[in-house]
């Protein structure tokens, strides 16, 4: 893990070490004794945490995240979050200026154990108070984070401390809950896990166990700060703070049992949706679910605030899409108010625009591809609208979507990008070849009853070899 | 009623909308709605896009800034114009020093500094109105290229007809600031060949530079205000001429600054912007309406940059004929 400071382990010279550096961010003396924070700004997917203390369990996945370290002290776990500003890469060519928590934004996964007993630090370094919610926990109230209701706020360059014990297993969020339009727009959010104490008759072992959350920013193109007022606009569609094709894949063993646990930060629902398989909700931001209540879907929609969790076997090799199916949030940031030039001949009108803007070149008229392969220069920290390309050509993509790719020689374990997938002889979508046969077309108008007497016309066409649109007659 | 349009035709007719203004009804008519659809479609397939249209060359068009200027023979120069309107005396250096005695010369000299400031303004009037044109031209071609795409885009059934009309009034409208700068200009070309003497013929074929002169980077060596002043306050008979000459100064150096501003400050910073809606374009976060949008914006930029060293040189006229001890000249 490239940490800015390693996490010390536990021991009395260790602890005092941390207390020293810890001190010169907060003033009370009473607080000599924090962990010491541990700081992550990579914003690659870290190796998941192998627990060396406390019960054994199998540790998550956070994409494009990495898992709190915490020191045991008297039988309680304890993790030192600080709130701060942060510089986060959403992407190549786009970094943004958030608030996070650790160097990071999302704010590290917290992982425990049902039962444990957990005791967070809370250090403020921004400039405005704030409180954290632990969303879904059963805790005492004064522990629940809102501030002004059920604790006072914990002012700017002041430690706070939360003790509660996680009591039920699942997958859980937290949040501020102090100016928390803003904050949670500035990306303040990380997840948290509870894992069952022993074998639980809904909660299945899986192989792989992902976990992050939707989350989005209105960040105007050219700018990098987002805009904290913003109600529904959103431009920036992102899994834990990074957008298409800077989210890291699913990367699986054929056979693997999977979980992928979401949860919904941002202000509109999202239709998660997977290629290649099917999936049941094994549970939901309330605990598992009931088997009797679990179906298979391909598609599950996760409404703000909410968390679900999907299982699948990936039992079928191959690169799968998986990717929010609101197709303008697998779009990076875009205009909202262009005409649609499809179809519009720019013949005499091109040169005549050229005249007044020299820089200009015509898009769109056969939809919107072309952005991709022009690479224009755009305005500075903006990641093209749809971008990347794959093994087989430009993506056209950006936003919410990632890929599983699930490979037979995948390690247990090895969570590294296998490369693109080799598909089998024969098995990819190719175009007809000459001499080829090619079904007959239907008929173009379907208004008009099939008669031998109407006036339907039947085109019969030859295979062509070279274009593409040839098919339309 | 039914409108067939035979599929080669479609496109030739919504072309042809554009020299007419308002595109037909038929254009977007249920009747060959899918044939044009399909049609539209097809042709930008076949076009090729942005490769080819890089390629584009322009319509044979004529903008109504069009003028059948003149093109052979030299340019006229403010210099050249002043020594012809004063001919065959030279024009005497323009500094406050040689400014002195002015005041005695006046009734010697004021004819000749009198008509050698008006030629000087009407010069520059002349100029001013050929630069006018040349940006109502480009005014024009903006307005001309966003209401053409308007057109096309309705034809094809893109936008609504409200907005597409919306351009082409902005379009008719263009076309009349046209036809004012090409008389503007046409009307100060001939006031500038009365002033200078020319015959008809000479005046047909006179030459001007297409700019104003460029902003100079010093002032005018001139005493300062508080100076004149307190030679208003000695009660000689030069007071007046003090006062006068304080005033047209002030408002010399108070132009030079606006001119300067506009060009230092604001021209830059236009320049910027356009350069900033080209990457919004590239990155599909503006349209080519907004960009067209613009260009407008930063034509209207350079119109204001320019009124406002038209500005400062008649300033400059008023306070260089004051120097000479004729305050009224040129003003």
């Amino acid at each position: 893990m490239n940490s800015r400071r390693q996490f010390l382990q536990l021991g009395a010279a260790a602890a005092l070490g941390g207390a020293a550096t810890a001190a010169t961010a907060v003033s009370r003396s009473a607080l000599a004794a924090l962990p010491e924070p541990v700081i992550q700004t990579s914003p690659l997917t870290q190796v998941p945490l192998v627990p060396n203390n406390g019960r054994p369990y199998n540790p998550v996945v956070t994409l494009n995240g990495w898992t709190l370290p915490w020191r045991m002290k008297d039988g309680v776990k304890e993790f030192h979050l600080i709130a701060e500003p942060v510089v986060r890469e959403l992407a190549p060519g786009t970094r943004a200026n958030l608030w996070g928590y650790n160097g990071s934004s999302p704010g590290p996964t917290i992982e425990v154990v049902e039962g444990d007993k957990v005791r967070i630090f809370v250090t403020n370094k921004l400039p405005e108070h704030t409180a954290v919610h632990w969303h879904g926990q059963r805790l005492p109230n004064g522990m629940d984070g809102v501030g002004g209701l059920t604790q006072p706020q914990i002012p700017a360059g002041k430690t706070f401390v939360y003790e509660f014990t996680a009591r039920r297993p699942g997958t859980f969020m937290y949040h501020p809950h102090a100016d928390e339009m803003v904050q949670i727009a500035m990306g303040m959010f990380g997840f948290w896990v509870t894992h069952p104490k022993q074998k639980h008759p809904l909660i299945a072992e899986v192989d792989r166990d992902f976990c992050f959350i939707l989350n989005a920013f209105d960040i105007e193109p050219g700018s990098a700060t987002p805009k904290v007022m913003t109600m529904l606009e959103f431009n920036l569609w992102c899994w834990n703070s990074r957008m298409f094709p800077a989210i890291d894949s699913f990367n699986v063993r054929q056979g693997d049992r999977v979980r992928i646990r979401i949860g919904n930060l941002t202000m509109t629902n999202h239709p998660i949706h997977l290629h290649g398989h099917e999936f049941e909700i094994t549970g939901t931001d309330g605990g598992p679910t009931p088997k009797s209540a679990r179906w298979p879907e391909i598609t599950t929609d996760i409404a703000v605030g909410q968390m679900r969790q999907i299982e699948f076997i990936a039992d079928e090799l191959g690169d799968w899409a998986i990717h929010c199916h609101k197709s303008h949030h697998t779009m990076n940031a875009m205009g909202h108010k262009l005409p649609t030039l499809i179809g519009v001949d720019h013949t005499g009108l091109a040169a005549k625009i050229r005249k007044v803007v020299p820089d200009y070149m015509v898009m769109g008229e056969r939809g919107m591809a072309d952005m991709q392969e022009m690479e224009m220069p755009l305005p500075e920290n903006t990641v093209p609208m749809m971008t990347d390309t794959g093994p087989m050509g430009p993506l056209e993509m950006g936003g919410m979507f990632s890929v599983l790719k699930v490979r037979k020689e995948q390690k247990p374990g090895d969570y590294s990008d296998p490369g693109w997938f080799k598909h089998p002889p024969g098995t990819v979508a190719r175009q007809v070849g000459a001499g080829e046969t090619a079904m007959t077309p239907a008929t173009r108008d379907p208004g008009t009853p099939t008669s031998p007497a109407g006036p339907v016309e039947l085109t019969v066409r030859k295979p062509g070899g070279n274009a593409g649109h040839s098919s339309h007659h | 009623m039914k409108l067939l349009v035979p599929r080669a035709m479609a496109l030739p007719m919504a072309l042809a909308t554009l020299c007419i203004g308002v595109a037909p009804a038929a254009a977007v008519a249920p009747a060959g709605q899918d044939e044009a659809w399909r049609n539209a479609n097809e042709r930008v397939a076949k076009i090729g896009g942005w490769r080819t249209y890089a390629r584009d060359s322009l319509p044979n068009d004529t903008s109504p800034c069009a003028i059948a200027g003149p093109t052979t023979g030299e340019t006229l120069t403010g210099a050249a114009a002043m020594t012809a309107a004063v001919a065959p005396r030279p024009w005497p250096p323009l500094s406050w020093q040689q400014a002195e005695g002015s005041s005695r010369r006046v009734a010697v000299d004021g004819d000749l500094v009198a008509t050698a400031s008006k030629a000087r303004a009407a010069w520059l009037a002349a100029v001013h109105a050929e630069a006018s044109l040349q940006l109502a031209a480009r005014h024009y071609d903006a307005v001309d290229a966003a209401a053409d795409l308007a057109t096309r885009l309705h034809a094809v059934g893109n936008l609504p007809l409200a907005e597409a009309v919306h351009e082409q009034k902005a379009r008719a409208e263009a076309a009349i600031g046209c036809l004012d700068a090409v008389h503007e200009r046409q009307h100060a070309r001939w006031a500038l060949a009365r002033h200078i003497k020319l015959d008809p013929v000479a005046a047909a074929s006179l030459r001007l530079p297409e700019n104003l002169p460029a902003l100079p980077t010093a002032l005018l060596a001139a005493p300062r205000q508080s100076e004149l002043l307190a030679r208003s306050n000695q009660a000689s008979p030069g007071a007046p001429l003090a006062l006068r000459l304080a005033e047209l100064e002030s408002t010399y150096r108070h132009r030079w600054a606006v001119a300067q501003r506009h060009e230092k400050e604001i021209r830059p910073l236009v320049e910027k912007l356009r350069e900033e809606s080209v990457l919004r374009y590239n990155g599909m976060l503006i349209g080519p309406d907004e960009l067209l949008k613009v260009a407008r914006e930063a034509l209207d930029a350079e119109r204001a940059a320019l009124a406002a060293l038209a500005a400062f040189w008649q300033a400059d006229i008023a306070l260089q004929s004051a120097l000479m001890g004729h305050p009224e000249s040129g003003d």
